[in-house]
C-alpha cells in the first residue's frame, strides 16, 4: 500500500488545500454577527485533513521499501472497469430518469445478469430482469405508498 | 398499581396483542428493505392509527419500530445491505460470517441479542424512567460536545490497518456532514444553489451506495475480470455446512455475552440522550467490542462478537429514547418524534404528568413493549430460516437484484432521484475505498457525528464564550474530556507499543 497511500495522501492534500481556498469561500457565505462562523468548523475539518494526509505522505516515504508493500492495489484493468461501471451507473441514472423504473430496471437487470454469465440461462434471465422490477415497482407502490419514477 | 393492572390487562386483549404481532412482522419485513426504515414506516402507518384506541395504536407503532431494528440486520449479515443506517456496523462482521456459511448463525446472534438489548433497555424504562430524565436533562450542549468528542476516539479501533488512513476517511466524512443550511444562521453550505442538499447528503443513500453498492461493483469486477469465486456465499442449508456454523454454541455466548451487556448499557445511555441516536450507538457498541475482545484481530473478517455488539446496542437505544419523551415530553430520537404525534392525536400530552393523568395508557405502553420483544424474538427465529434462503439464490442473480432493489430504496428514502444519485456516487466512492483500503467505518462516523457536534459546539460557543471558565462547573463535560484525553493517551501508548514491537521483529526472526 506504501505507493498508492503516498498518491492518494498528495491527492486528499491537494483536495484539500483547492476546498480551503477554493471551494470554501466559493460555497460558503461568512456571518459575523452572531456565534461562530459558519465557514470555521469546515475549515477547521479541511486543515486537519490536509494535515494528515500530508503526514501520510511523509510517514510513507521515510519507510524503508519493500516489495510486497509496493505492490498497487489498482492496476490498469481496474481503473478501467471502474470508469466503465461508473458510465453504466450513470446510464441506469439517465435511464430510469427517461423511461421510468420499470424499463430501466429491467434493462439494468438483464445487463447485469448477462454480465455475470447468466447468458447461459437466457430464461431465467428473461424472467428474473422482466419479473423482479415490475413486481418491486408495485410493491412500492401499493404496500409503502411510494411511487416509484 | 390500579393503573398497573389495568394496563397490563387492557394490553392483553386480543386485538391489541394482533397488533403487536402485526406491527413486529411489518417493521422485520420494512427494516429487512435497504432504504425503508422504521421511523418511515411508523410515520406512515401513522394515520392508520386515527381510529385505533390509543394502546393499539402505540403498541403497533411501538412493534414496528423495534421489528425494524432487528429486520436491519438481516439483509447487513446476507447481503452486506443494511436496511437501517443503524445496522452498518452489523455489515462488517455479519457478512463476511455469511461468506463463511455461517449466516445463519449470525442472525440467530443478531436475533438474540437485539432482543437482550431491547428489553434491558425496556426495563431501565420502566424502572427509571423519571430519574434517568432528570440525569438526561442536565445534558446540555456543553456534556453533549465533550460526549461526541469522546466518540470520536472510537475511530482509532475501527481505522483498520492504518489509523492515518482511518482518520482521513473520518475527516472527510466529518467534512461531507457539514454540507446543508448552517445550523445557527441557515445559510447554504457547499450547496452550490441544489434545492435538495440543503437538507445535507442524506445518510440512507449514502450507506446503500457505500457499503452495498460498492461491494456488488467489487463482486461483479472479480467475476469479469478474475473469474473469481471468492465472493461466492456458502449456503447455510448445505449438507457440508456444519451444524455448529448454523446455530449460536455455548461457547459463542460465553464469548459474546460481556460485549452484549456492555453495547446494552451503551445503548442505554446514548437512547436516553435526546439528539444523539441508533446509528451512534452500534458504532459505540461495536467499537467498544473491538476494543475490549481478545480476537480484536478478526473483527471485520466474520467475527461473531461484532454483530452481537452492534444488535444489543442499537436495539437498547429503542426503550431509553421513551424515557425523556415519557417524563420530560422531549424526545429522544427521531421514532419518539413521530411517537408524540401518536400521543397527541390520542389526546395525550406526553410529560411529568402522563404517568398520573395516563398510568394504565404508560403501563400498558410498557407491557405492550415487553411482547413487542417477546414477538421479535418469536417471530425472528420462525423466520431466521427463511430470511436464509437468499442464500441459495446464485449470485449472478442476487447481485442484479440487490442493485435494483438499493436503487428503489435510494429513491424511496428522499422520494427523488436525487437519493439514487447520491447512492450511485458513493458506491463510486466506496469502491475506491475499498480498494485503498480507506476505512468505510470510520467515514460513516465522521459523517453520523459531525454534523451533531458542530452543532453542539458551537451553541456551547454562544453560551460559554463570554465566561468559558463557568465550562468547569459542568462536571460531565468535563468528566468526558478527561476521558477523551486518557483514551488518546491510551492509544498513542499502543501505537508506540506496536511501533516497537514492529521494529524488533526483524532481529527476533
Amino acid at each position: 500500500m506504501r505507493r498508492s497511500d503516498i498518491y492518494s495522501g498528495i491527492v486528499l492534500a491537494l483536495l484539500g488545500l483547492a476546498t480551503i481556498f477554493i471551494i470554501v469561500p466559493a460555497g460558503i457565505s461568512t456571518s459575523d454577527e452572531y456565534g461562530l462562523n459558519a465557514q470555521v468548523f469546515p475549515l477547521t475539518v479541511m486543515w486537519l485533513g490536509t494535515a494528515v494526509a500530508a503526514l501520510l505522505v511523509v510517514q510513507r516515504l521515510r519507510e524503508s521499501r519493500d516489495a510486497a508493500d509496493e505492490e498497487a492495489p489498482m492496476e490498469t484493468k481496474n481503473w478501467l472497469f471502474i470508469v466503465a461501471a461508473s458510465v453504466f451507473l450513470a446510464a441506469t441514472y439517465f435511464a430510469i430518469t427517461l423511461v421510468g423504473f420499470k424499463i430501466a430496471g429491467v434493462a439494468a437487470i438483464a445487463l447485469l445478469m448477462a454480465a455475470m454469465g447468466e447468458y447461459r440461462h437466457p430464461v431465467r434471465l428473461a424472467l428474473v430482469s422482466v419479473i423482479f422490477p415490475i413486481a418491486l415497482y408495485y410493491t412500492f407502490d401499493h404496500l409503502f405508498i411510494i411511487q416509484l419514477p | 398499581m390500579h393503573d398497573l393492572v389495568a394496563g397490563i390487562l387492557e394490553t392483553l386483549t386480543v386485538v391489541n396483542v394482533a397488533f403487536i404481532v402485526f406491527g413486529v412482522v411489518v417493521g422485520i419485513i420494512v427494516g429487512a428493505i435497504p432504504g425503508l426504515n422504521g421511523p418511515m414506516a411508523i410515520a406512515v402507518a401513522l394515520p392508520v392509527t386515527f381510529y385505533m384506541s390509543p394502546l393499539a395504536a402505540l403498541a403497533f407503532l411501538i412493534g414496528i419500530s423495534k421489528g425494524s431494528m432487528f429486520g436491519g440486520s438481516i439483509s447487513a449479515i446476507l447481503i452486506n445491505t443494511p436496511g437501517t443506517p443503524e445496522a452498518a456496523p452489523t455489515a462488517f462482521d455479519g457478512f463476511p460470517l455469511t461468506q463463511q456459511g455461517k449466516g445463519l448463525k449470525a442472525l440467530k446472534m443478531s436475533l438474540y441479542s437485539s432482543v437482550i438489548g431491547a428489553t434491558a433497555s425496556d426495563l431501565v424504562l420502566f424502572i427509571t424512567a423519571a430519574p434517568a430524565a432528570i440525569l438526561a436533562l442536565m445534558m446540555g450542549p456543553p456534556e453533549m460536545t465533550a460526549v461526541l468528542l469522546f466518540s470520536f476516539t472510537i475511530i482509532a479501533g475501527l481505522a483498520g490497518n492504518s489509523l492515518l488512513r482511518g482518520s482521513l476517511a473520518a475527516i472527510f466524512g466529518a467534512f461531507l456532514s457539514i454540507v446543508g443550511l448552517d445550523p445557527e444562521s441557515a445559510l447554504p453550505r457547499m450547496t452550490f444553489g441544489s434545492i435538495e442538499l440543503q437538507d445535507g447528503i442524506p445518510l440512507i443513500p449514502l450507506t446503500i451506495g457505500l457499503l452495498a453498492l460498492s461491494e456488488i461493483i467489487i463482486q461483479i469486477e472479480n467475476h469479469l475480470i478474475h473469474g473469481d469465486s471468492s465472493g461466492k456465499r456458502a449456503s447455510v442449508f448445505s449438507k457440508d455446512t456444519p451444524p455448529e456454523n448454523r446455530k449460536v454454541t455455548a461457547a459463542d455466548w460465553r464469548a459474546c455475552a460481556r460485549s452484549i451487556w456492555r453495547s446494552s448499557l451503551i445503548g442505554i445511555a446514548i437512547g436516553a440522550l435526546p439528539g444523539v441516536g441508533a446509528v451512534v450507538a452500534g458504532f459505540l457498541g461495536y467499537a467498544s467490542a473491538k476494543r475490549t475482545s481478545p480476537r480484536a484481530a478478526n473483527f471485520g473478517k466474520g467475527e461473531l462478537e461484532g454483530v452481537a455488539a452492534t444488535e444489543a446496542a442499537n436495539n437498547a437505544v429503542i426503550g431509553s429514547a421513551l424515557i425523556p419523551l415519557l417524563a420530560i415530553g422531549v424526545p429522544g430520537n427521531l421514532t419518539a418524534a413521530i411517537l408524540i404525534g401518536a400521543f397527541l392525536i390520542h389526546g395525550v400530552q406526553p410529560g411529568p404528568l402522563i404517568f398520573k393523568e395516563h398510568g394504565a395508557l404508560v403501563y400498558g405502553l410498557f407491557t405492550a413493549m415487553a411482547l413487542a420483544d417477546i414477538f421479535n424474538l418469536l417471530i425472528g427465529a420462525i423466520g431466521l430460516r427463511l430470511f436464509a434462503f437468499v442464500l441459495n439464490v446464485p449470485n449472478a442473480v442476487l447481485y442484479p437484484v440487490i442493485t435494483v432493489l438499493c436503487i428503489a430504496g435510494a429513491y424511496s428514502s428522499e422520494n427523488s432521484m436525487f437519493g439514487v444519485a447520491v447512492a450511485l456516487i458513493f458506491a463510486v466512492l466506496g469502491y475506491l475505498m475499498r480498494k485503498l483500503d480507506f476505512s468505510f467505518a470510520t467515514f460513516l462516523i465522521g459523517f453520523a457525528l459531525g454534523r451533531q457536534f458542530e452543532l453542539f459546539f458551537r451553541q456551547t460557543v454562544i453560551l460559554f464564550s463570554d465566561q468559558p471558565l463557568d465550562l468547569l462547573t459542568h462536571p460531565i463535560a468535563v468528566g468526558f474530556v478527561l476521558l477523551t484525553f486518557v483514551s488518546l493517551w491510551r492509544i498513542a501508548r499502543q501505537k508506540k507499543k506496536g511501533a516497537d514491537t514492529h521494529a524488533e521483529s526483524p532481529s527476533v526472526a
